[in-house]
């Protein structure tokens, strides 16, 4: 069986290491590996959620990364836009969704409710 | 060299080149064990079938995930467009999608919505169409999805 684990020196790179089953981890190549901390691991440093109260604008704030972070956010009812206002507060642009009311009636209700996750990636 | 693997009873971090990982503040860590990370162990796909009525036609179904998450997941969603291309739909919550079938003069034909919600514990679908001649088809539709927790 391979050695998939790895927490120390890999061929001089420093770090915790796990290959993909059948990938010897001392040997495999970057493309083979499910989790290696020399490159930038995406993950969630904070989380949050903005109550529905209709369009708008609503400011959050999110933790201090020194720079401006990507942040996944959702929505189920508006189209939302993203604004960084500095590294640590974000507006969202809250517009009105998509309707359907004209063809159907009512579309069945949707959450208002805007969730996002801060990840610790620098934003393109 | 700065120290960057940092590995104790309580954490296991590690910080960018260049940075000393003891000292560093949380946009200088490559990694660490106090933030969570998506993770992704239900996937599957769905096929919008029709309750028809005249030249009408619903759908309701429920996708359980077979557990309960503390706040509703990402799930993110892919629409079958056929020939093996799948075309993403909506973001992380859900999403909405409609599209209205037209003559060559304008009139038209068809019209269908199909709405993705997410839960804690399940994705509600929904939809709906209507034609207004009965030789118009009735619209295909699936998807697939896959659903990633985070746990903060």
């Amino acid at each position: 069986m391979a050695n998939r684990v790895l927490l120390g020196n890999r061929n001089g790179t420093p770090g915790f290491f796990v290959s993909k089953p059948g990938q010897n981890v001392l040997t495999a190549s970057d493309d083979n590996l499910l989790l290696a901390t020399h490159l930038e691991s995406l993950q969630i440093v904070g989380s949050g959620s903005i109550a529905d109260s209709g369009t708008g604008a609503v400011d959050r704030g999110i933790p201090n990364l020194g720079f401006q972070p990507f942040i996944i956010f959702s929505c189920e009812k508006y189209d939302v836009r993203l604004q960084y206002l500095s590294n640590t507060s974000v507006r969202f642009q809250i517009f009105p969704g998509t309707h359907l009311e004209s063809a159907f009636g009512p579309v069945p209700s949707r959450s208002g409710v805007i969730r996002y996750l801060v990840t610790n990636i620098q934003r393109p | 060299m700065a120290s960057r693997v940092l590995l104790n009873s309580s954490a296991l971090k590690v910080s960018k080149p260049g940075h000393n990982v003891l000292t560093a503040g949380a946009g200088q860590l490559q990694f660490s064990s106090d933030w969570s990370q998506l993770g992704g162990d239900i996937e599957g796909t769905h096929a919008v079938t029709w309750a028809t009525s005249g030249r009408a036609g619903n759908h309701s179904a429920t996708i359980n995930f077979g557990k309960s998450f503390p706040t509703p997941p990402c799930v993110f969603f892919d629409r079958n467009m056929g020939g093996g291309r799948w075309m993403p739909l909506g973001d992380a919550a859900g999403f909405l999608y409609h599209i209205q079938g037209n003559t060559d003069e304008g009139g038209i034909t068809s019209y269908f919505y199909v709405l993705a919600t997410v839960s804690t514990s399940s994705i509600s679908v929904q939809g709906r169409y209507l034609k207004w001649a009965d030789n118009v088809s009735v619209p295909g539709f699936s998807f697939r999805f896959r659903v990633l927790e985070y746990n903060i």
